[in-house]
C-alpha cells in the first residue's frame, strides 16, 4: 500500500491549495510517493520469517530430540565455553567430516514438513484477515445505514424530528462522491453503543465499511463539519488503500501471537528445562536462551513500534486527503493539553511511540505544514535497520548449506533494497521538499547513524556475533563498520538526490529517484552481502591465520627474499580479507556507480533562467517556488579536477619512490616474479589507495556543496590517473636506469605490466574508492568541526551573528559559456569511457590461464590456532565421548578388530611359512586395516590434538603396513612381509594405548554425561537432551 | 427473526416474549419502550442509534452500553473525546430499575453464562419490562438518571429534564396519538427482538 492514492493527489491539489491553510509553499505530500509502502512490506517480511525460524526449530527439535546435530558439533571438537567463532573455526576445520556427520546420524524432519506448517499459519492469517471484518460488522454490534428508515416512516414533512437515516443516508453519498469512491462505495453501518465521536474503517479487498460510532452519529446536527471531517478521513483511508494491509498485519501479527509465539515459549521453556541436566552445557544453554528471549521481546516491541509508526504516517495522509476534500480545519481539535513538566513530556513522548495516531498537536500542525511526512525519523530508521537484520539473520539461518545456498543470495540482496530503501526513499522526499521549499537539505549524516545503529543492535540481538558464552561480541569495535556503511551511502544518496532533483527536468521525479536508488541498492547490497558472509566475524575476531597464509606463500611463491618478512607477514593478514572483496568485479561497477553517475550531471548546459521544470510545478501545485529554486547552478568540476590532478602527480611520484625503492633489493630476473612481484604489487596498491584516499578527504573538507560527490569524482580520477601512471611507467621498465624493478632490458612491454594493473585495477578502482569515500566523511567531519570552531569564535567575538550561512547562499555566477560546457562534456565523456572499458575488461571471463596456480594452503593451516581454545576436561570428555559415538566407536573398533585378526592369525605356524595360507587368512585383514585407515582420515579428528596425532600415525602406519602386506602376498616378497607382520605387532600395542586413552578421555572422574549444546549454525545453544547418541 | 420485528419495534411475536425478568403483565411498559419515546422527544439526533439497539434483545443491549469499549482502533479517527448520549443514561437507568424490582439486581454468574448459552443457540432474551412503580421507586429512578447524567457528562439541567421526562412516562399512559395508532395492533406494547 502506502503508494496507493497516487491519483488523488494531483486531483485534490488544488483545492488544497484553496482550502488549506496557507504556511508557506505547500509541497504535495506525495511528491515521491507515500514512503509507507516498503516499511509495511518489511513488517510482514518480518512475520513469515519469525514464524519460518520458529517452525523451523521446533520442527527440528521434534525431528532430532536427542540433539544429534550438538554431538557432531562435539565431536567435530566445538567446545561450548568458546564463542561463536572458535565453534565455527571447529566446524569450518572438520570440513566434510562434519557434514557427513550430520548426514548419517542427524535425523531431520522430510523438508516439506515447516513448508506445510509455514503454509498452515500463512493459510490461518489469511482465514483470520477474511473472518476479521464479518466479526468487526456483525449485526449485534452495527446495525446498516442502508435500507428503509426504521423510525416512523409515516412522519410527515411537517414533523420537526429528524428522520434519521434518510437524512444521514444522503449526506453520506455526498461525500463518497467527494472522496471519488462512487465507483465502489463502501458499506456504512453504525455502532450505536459507542460513544465516542470517532469512526473507524474495516474490510477487506475492495469490500470496505465504514463503521459510524454512536457518539458520531448523535452530534452530526451540533458540529456537522466535525461529522464531515471523520467521515471524509475514513474514506481516505479507503481511498489510499489502507484497510488492505493494516489488516492484513494485523491477521499476520495475532497468528503469530497465538500460534507462533507460544510453541516458541513452550520451545525454550522445554530447553530450560533440559539444560540443568548438564552441569558443563547447561550454564551456555541458559545464557543462549536468554538472548532468544531478549529478541523475542525486542522483536514484538519492534513490531507494535513500527506498525505503530506506519499508521501514524497513514493518519497523517488520511487528515491531509480529508482536508483537501473540504473538510473543515476546525475539526482537528484534540482534547486541551496542559503544559506537561519535562519528565512528563518524556513520558508523553515514549507513550505516543507506541500509539497508532499522532498527538493531537501534532495532526493540527501538520494539517498546515506537513513536514513531518517528509523527515525521516530516527526510529523509523532505528527500527527498520534492527528488523531487517533479523530478518536477514533469520533468512541465513533458514537456508544455510549449499542446497539452499542458492536462494540465499538474491534474498539477501532483495533485503538489502529493502533496508535501502527505506530510508533512500524518506531522504528523497526530505531533499525533494528541501528543494522546493528553499529549506536546508537532509545531509544524509543523521539518517545513516541512525540506521547504522539499528542494523547493529539487530546484530547484537541474534547473538551470531557473540555466541553462546558472552552477552557482547568480543571485537564490538568492528560495528563501527556497519555504522560506516549505512552513513556513508546514506549521504552519497543526499547528495546524489539534491544533484538530481535539481538537474532533473521531466514530468515526475520518480525516475530519477528510481535511478539515484538502484545505485544505492547496489551498493548497500554489495557491502550488506559481504557483511553477513565475511564482515560480521570481524566481530569476534581474526578468522585467518596469517602465518599459515605466509608459510603457504612462502612455499607456493618462487624467490623468496630474506629480509622482508615483515612486508610478507602484512600481506598474509591482508590477503584474506582483500582478495574475495578485491578481486569481485561487482564492486568495480558499485564504485563506478558512485562517481560516474554524479558526473553525468555536470554533462547537461544550464541556466538559471531556464523554465520552471513539470515536476516542479505539480509537486508545487502551481504555487512558485522559492527564490533560488531548483535550478541553482552546480559548483564547477574545475576544483575536483585540480585536486586530481594534484593526487595523480602525488601517485606517480609514489610510484617512482617504490620502484626506486624496489630496485636497491631487485633479485635476479627469474626470482622476481614471486615474492618481489607481491611486494611491489603490494606497495604501489597502498600508494595508489593512499593518495586517493587523501585526495577524496581534501576535497571533501574544502568542499562545500556535494563534498562527498565531488571528493569521490576527484578520487576516481586520481585512481584512474595513477593507473595509467603505473602502467606507462611499467612499460618502460628496463629503461629507467634506477627505477628498474621487474624488467632489466629496455622495451616497450605493456603486456607484462598490463597483467600487474589488471589485478590491481578492481583493488584501487573497487575498493579503493570506498576506502576514499570513507575518507571523505572523514573530510567532511573536519569540515563541519572546523566550522563550527569558527562559528563559536565569530560568537564570542561579535555576538551570535552567523556569518558563514550568508556567504554561503550568495548565487553563483551566470551560466558557464559554451566552450566550457564541451570542455566539460569531453572530459566526463573520456573518463566515463574510459572507466567503462576498463571495468568491461577486468569483468570478462578469462580462461583458466590467467588463474594462479593451484595454492597449497589447507583448511588446518587456514584456521588460526589461537581462536581454538584447548578444551576443559569436561568439554573434552563431552567431545571425545561424542566423537566415540558418532562414528569414532566403529571406525577404532573395526581398525582394532582388523588388526588383531592379522595377529591372531600370525599365532598359526603355517603364517610365515605358507602363502596360500597368508592369501587366504591374512590378506583380507590386510586390506581391510587399508581401507578403515583411509575411512579414519576422512573422518572427523580426535578432538584432543596430542590423541589425534597418535591415531594419525596410527592410520599412516597401518595403512603402509597393509599396503606392504597385500604387495608382498601378491608378489611373494618375504621380507617385505615379515616387516608388515613387525609393523602390525607395534601397531597393535600403540593401538590398546590409544583406545585407552581415548576412553579415560571419555570419561573424566565418572560415566559420560549426555547432550551438548553449540549448535554450528547460529552459535547458540540448542537443546541439551541427550547428544550423541549414535545407532 | 424479520418476521417478528414489526414496525416501530412493535410486535407480538410467537415468541412468549411477555413477562420479561419485572414480571410484568398488570400494567407494566417495556424498557425499550419507554427509552425510544423519551430519546425520541429528549435528544431526536439519537433515535438512530435507538434504532440500531431496537434490533438486538435486551440483554444484549444493556451488555452494549454498559461495556464502552474504548479500544484505539487502527484507521480510526483517533477521537476519545466522548458525546454524553442521553440513550445509555436512560436504558441503564430503567433496566437496572425493572430489575431491582423484580429482585435480581445481583447479576450473578449462572444468569450470565445462561445468558451467553442463550446468545449462542441465537434464542432472544425475555424482553424487560418495568411494572407499575411506587413514590418512592420512582424517586430512586429519577435519582439513578441523574447519576448516570452526571457521569455520562450531562449537562444538569438536561439531566435533569431527562429525568422528570422518564418519571413522567412512567406514570403517565403514552401519547394520545401513539394510543390511537397502536389501537390497531392490538399488542401488549412489547418490541421482538431480533435473534
Amino acid at each position: 500500500m502506502g503508494e496507493g492514492g497516487k491519483g488523488n493527489g494531483n486531483g485534490s491539489a488544488g483545492r488544497r491549495a484553496s482550502a488549506g491553510p496557507a504556511a508557506g509553499p505547500g509541497v504535495d505530500e506525495r511528491v515521491l510517493g507515500a514512503g509507507t509502502g516498503l516499511r509495511f512490506v518489511l513488517l510482514m517480511v518480518l512475520f513469515v520469517t519469525s514464524s519460518a525460524t520458529v517452525t523451523d526449530k521446533v520442527v527440528e527439535s521434534i525431528a532430532d530430540p536427542r540433539n544429534i546435530r550438538v554431538g557432531c558439533a562435539l565431536a567435530a571438537g566445538a567446545d561450548p565455553d568458546s564463542d561463536y567463532l572458535g565453534i565455527a573455526l571447529t566446524t569450518v576445520r572438520a570440513g566434510d567430516a562434519y557434514q557427513t556427520c550430520l548426514d548419517r546420524f542427524v535425523p531431520s524432519a522430510a523438508g516439506w514438513v515447516p513448508v506445510v506448517v509455514l503454509g498452515v499459519l500463512l493459510a490461518a492469517a489469511g482465514g483470520l484477515y477474511w473472518m476479521l471484518p464479518r466479526w468487526k460488522g456483525r449485526r449485534g454490534r452495527v446495525v446498516p445505514v442502508e435500507g428503509r428508515p426504521l423510525d416512523v416512516p409515516d412522519e410527515g414533512p411537517g414533523d420537526g424530528r429528524a428522520d434519521g437515516r434518510g437524512e444521514l443516508r444522503a449526506v453520506l453519498d455526498e461525500l463518497v462522491e467527494v472522496a471519488g469512491l462512487s465507483g465502489r462505495p463502501p458499506r456504512f453501518v453504525i455502532a450505536p453503543a459507542e460513544v465516542t465521536a470517532s469512526a473507524v474503517v474495516f474490510g477487506r479487498l475492495r469490500r470496505y465499511a465504514v463503521c459510524l460510532h454512536g457518539g458520531l452519529v448523535a452530534r452530526r446536527r451540533q458540529d456537522p463539519a466535525g461529522f464531515r471531517a471523520v467521515v471524509l478521513h475514513e474514506l481516505a483511508h479507503i481511498r489510499n488503500r489502507d484497510v488492505d494491509v493494516t489488516y492484513a498485519t494485523v491477521a499476520l501479527w495475532r497468528v503469530f501471537l497465538v500460534a507462533v509465539l507460544p510453541a516458541y515459549l513452550v520451545w525454550i521453556a522445554l530447553d530450560l528445562r533440559s539444560s540443568t541436566a548438564s552441569a558443563v552445557l547447561g550454564p551456555a544453554e541458559r545464557l543462549g536462551m536468554a538472548h532468544e528471549l531478549v529478541l523475542s521481546a525486542a522483536m514484538i516491541a519492534f513490531v507494535h513500534l513500527a506498525r505503530a509508526d506506519v499508521l501514524r504516517t497513514r493518519e497523517t495522509y488520511a487528515d491531509l486527503d480529508a482536508l483537501a476534500w473540504g473538510a473543515d480545519a476546525g475539526a482537528w481539535r484534540g482534547p486541551g493539553s496542559a503544559r506537561a513538566s519535562g519528565a512528563r513530556r518524556l513520558w508523553g513522548a515514549f507513550v505516543a511511540l507506541w500509539r497508532t495516531h499522532p498527538t493531537w498537536d501534532r495532526r493540527v500542525a501538520s494539517l498546515s505544514d506537513p513536514r513531518e511526512l517528509f523527515a525521516p525519523h530516527a526510529g523509523t530508521l532505528f527500527v527498520a535497520g534492527a528488523t531487517s537484520t533479523i530478518v536477514g539473520d533469520q533468512m541465513a539461518d533458514l537456508l544455510p548449506g549449499v542446497r539452499q545456498g542458492w536462494a540465499l543470495g538474491p534474498l539477501t540482496a532483495l533485503l538489502a533494497g529493502l533496508i535501502a530503501a527505506i530510508p533512500g526513499v524518506a531522504l528523497w522526499r526530505g531533499v525533494a521538499r528541501a528543494v522546493l521549499t528553499g529549506g536546508r537539505v537532509p545531509s544524509g549524516l543523521r539518517a545513516g547513524w541512525w540506521l547504522g545503529v539499528g542494523l547493529v543492535v539487530g546484530e547484537l540481538l541474534m547473538s551470531t556475533t557473540s555466541g553462546s558464552t558472552r552477552w557482547l561480541p568480543r571485537h564490538p569495535e568492528a560495528f563501527a563498520l556497519l555504522i560506516v556503511m549505512s552513513v556513508g551511502i546514506l549521504c552519497w544518496t543526499a547528495q546524489y538526490a539534491e544533484l538530481s532533483v535539481r538537474s532533473w527536468r521531466g514530468r515526475t521525479l520518480r525516475p530519477a529517484m528510481l535511478l539515484g536508488l538502484a545505485a544505492t541498492w547496489a551498493v548497500f547490497a554489495l557491502w550488506y552481502a559481504w557483511w553477513q558472509s565475511e564482515g560480521h566475524v570481524l566481530t569476534m575476531g581474526w578468522a585467518y591465520s596469517g602465518t599459515g597464509i605466509r608459510e603457504a606463500l612462502e612455499h607456493d611463491l618462487p624467490g623468496t627474499v630474506p629480509g622482508h618478512e615483515g612486508a610478507l607477514s602484512a600481506i598474509a593478514m591482508a590477503l584474506p580479507v582483500l582478495l574475495p572483496i578485491g578481486t569481485d568485479p561487482m564492486m568495480l561497477w558499485a564504485a563506478a556507480l558512485l562517481w560516474l553517475l554524479p558526473l553525468l550531471g555536470w554533462l547537461r548546459r544550464r541556466s538559471s533562467q531556464a523554465a520552471t521544470p513539470r515536476w516542479v510545478r505539480s509537486a508545487l501545485r502551481g504555487a512558485s517556488g522559492p527564490d533560488q529554486g531548483p535550478a541553482v547552478l552546480l559548483p564547477p568540476l574545475r576544483r575536483p579536477l585540480y585536486a586530481a590532478g594534484t593526487g595523480a602527480l602525488v601517485c606517480w611520484a609514489g610510484i617512482v619512490a617504490v620502484m626506486a625503492s624496489m630496485h636497491t633489493w631487485q633479485p635476479p630476473v627469474d626470482r622476481r616474479y614471486g615474492t618481489y612481484l607481491l611486494v611491489f604489487l603490494a606497495s604501489v596498491l597502498i600508494v595508489l589507495v593512499c593518495g586517493t584516499a587523501v585526495t577524496a578527504a581534501l576535497t571533501a573538507a574544502t568542499t562545500a556543496r556535494f563534498p562527498l560527490l565531488l571528493a569521490l569524482v576527484a578520487a576516481g580520477t586520481t585512481a584512474l590517473s595513477g593507473l595509467a601512471g603505473l602502467f606507462l611507467l611499467g612499460s618502460f621498465d628496463g629503461c629507467l636506469g634506477p627505477l628498474n624493478t621487474l624488467s632489466s632490458t629496455c622495451r616497450w612491454l605493456p603486456g607484462g605490466i598490463w597483467s600487474a594493473t589488471e589485478i590491481l585495477l578492481p583493488l584501487v578502482l573497487g575498493l579503493g574508492l570506498f576506502v576514499s569515500a570513507a575518507a571523505a566523511l572523514l573530510g567532511m567531519g573536519a569540515r563541519r568541526v572546523g566550522r563550527w570552531a569558527l562559528r563559536r569564535d565569530g560568537r564570542t567575538a561579535r555576538g551570535p551573528l552567523v556569518v558563514g550561512q550568508k556567504v554561503r547562499r550568495t548565487p553563483r555566477r551566470p551560466g558557464p559559456r559554451r566552450e566550457r560546457v564541451v570542455a566539460r562534456r569531453v572530459w566526463v565523456g573520456v573518463i566515463c569511457g574510459a572507466v567503462l572499458a576498463l571495468n568491461a575488461t577486468v569483468s570478462l571471463p578469462r580462461g583458466d590461464g590467467g588463474r594462479p596456480a593451484r595454492a597449497s594452503l589447507t583448511k588446518e593451516q587456514l584456521v588460526p590456532r589461537e581462536a581454538i581454545p584447548a578444551a576443559s576436561p569436561q568439554v573434552l570428555g563431552l567431545q571425545t565421548d561424542a566423537w566415540l559415538r558418532l562414528g569414532g566407536r566403529k571406525l577404532t573398533g573395526r581398525f582394532g578388530a582388523e588388526v588383531l585378526g592379522i595377529v591372531t592369525a600370525l599365532q598359526d605356524k603355517s603364517a610365515l611359512t605358507d602363502r596360500g595360507f597368508a592369501a587366504r587368512r591374512i590378506r583380507p585383514h590386510c586390506i581391510a586395516v587399508e581401507r578403515v585407515a583411509t575411512e579414519a582420515g576422512r573422518y572427523l579428528p580426535l578432538p584432543d590434538p596430542g590423541a589425534q596425532q597418535r591415531w594419525a600415525r596410527l592410520q599412516r602406519r597401518g595403512a603402509q603396513a597393509g599396503a606392504d602386506c597385500r604387495r608382498a602376498i601378491a608378489e611373494g616378497r618375504f621380507p617385505v612381509f615379515t616387516k608388515a607382520m613387525r609393523d602390525f605387532l607395534h601397531i597393535t600395542e600403540a593401538a590398546t594405548e590409544l583406545l585407552g586413552l581415548i576412553a579415560a578421555q571419555a570419561a573424566p572422574g565418572g560415566p559420560p554425561a549426555a547432550g551438548g549444546p553449540a549448535q554450528p549454525s547460529s552459535g547458540t545453544p540448542n537443546r541439551t537432551a541427550g547428544a550423541a547418541g549414535a545407532p | 427473526m424479520d418476521s417478528v420485528r414489526g414496525t416501530d419495534g412493535r410486535t407480538a411475536g410467537g415468541q412468549g416474549v411477555v413477562a420479561g425478568v419485572g414480571g410484568g403483565g398488570r400494567g407494566g411498559v417495556p424498557v425499550r419502550e419507554v427509552v425510544r419515546e423519551v430519546v425520541g422527544e429528549v435528544a431526536p439526533d439519537e433515535s438512530v442509534l435507538v434504532d440500531g439497539l431496537l434490533r438486538i434483545d435486551d440483554e444484549r443491549a444493556v451488555a452494549r452500553l454498559r461495556g464502552r469499549g474504548r479500544a484505539r482502533e487502527p484507521l480510526g479517527f483517533g477521537v476519545q473525546e466522548v458525546t454524553a448520549l442521553v440513550t445509555p443514561v436512560v436504558w441503564l437507568a430503567l433496566d437496572e430499575a425493572a430489575r431491582k424490582v423484580a429482585g435480581a439486581a445481583v447479576e450473578n454468574v449462572g444468569r450470565r453464562s445462561k445468558a451467553w448459552l442463550r446468545r449462542v443457540a441465537r434464542r432472544p432474551a425475555a424482553v424487560r419490562v418495568v411494572p407499575p412503580l411506587t413514590a418512592e421507586q420512582l424517586e430512586s429512578v429519577r435519582q439513578r438518571v441523574l447519576e448516570l447524567g452526571a457521569e455520562s457528562g450531562l449537562a444538569s439541567e438536561t439531566a435533569t429534564a431527562l429525568a422528570e421526562r422518564v418519571v413522567a412516562r412512567l406514570v403517565l399512559p403514552p401519547p394520545r396519538r401513539e394510543l390511537a395508532q397502536e389501537g390497531g395492533d392490538g399488542g401488549s406494547g412489547e418490541p421482538g427482538p431480533e435473534a
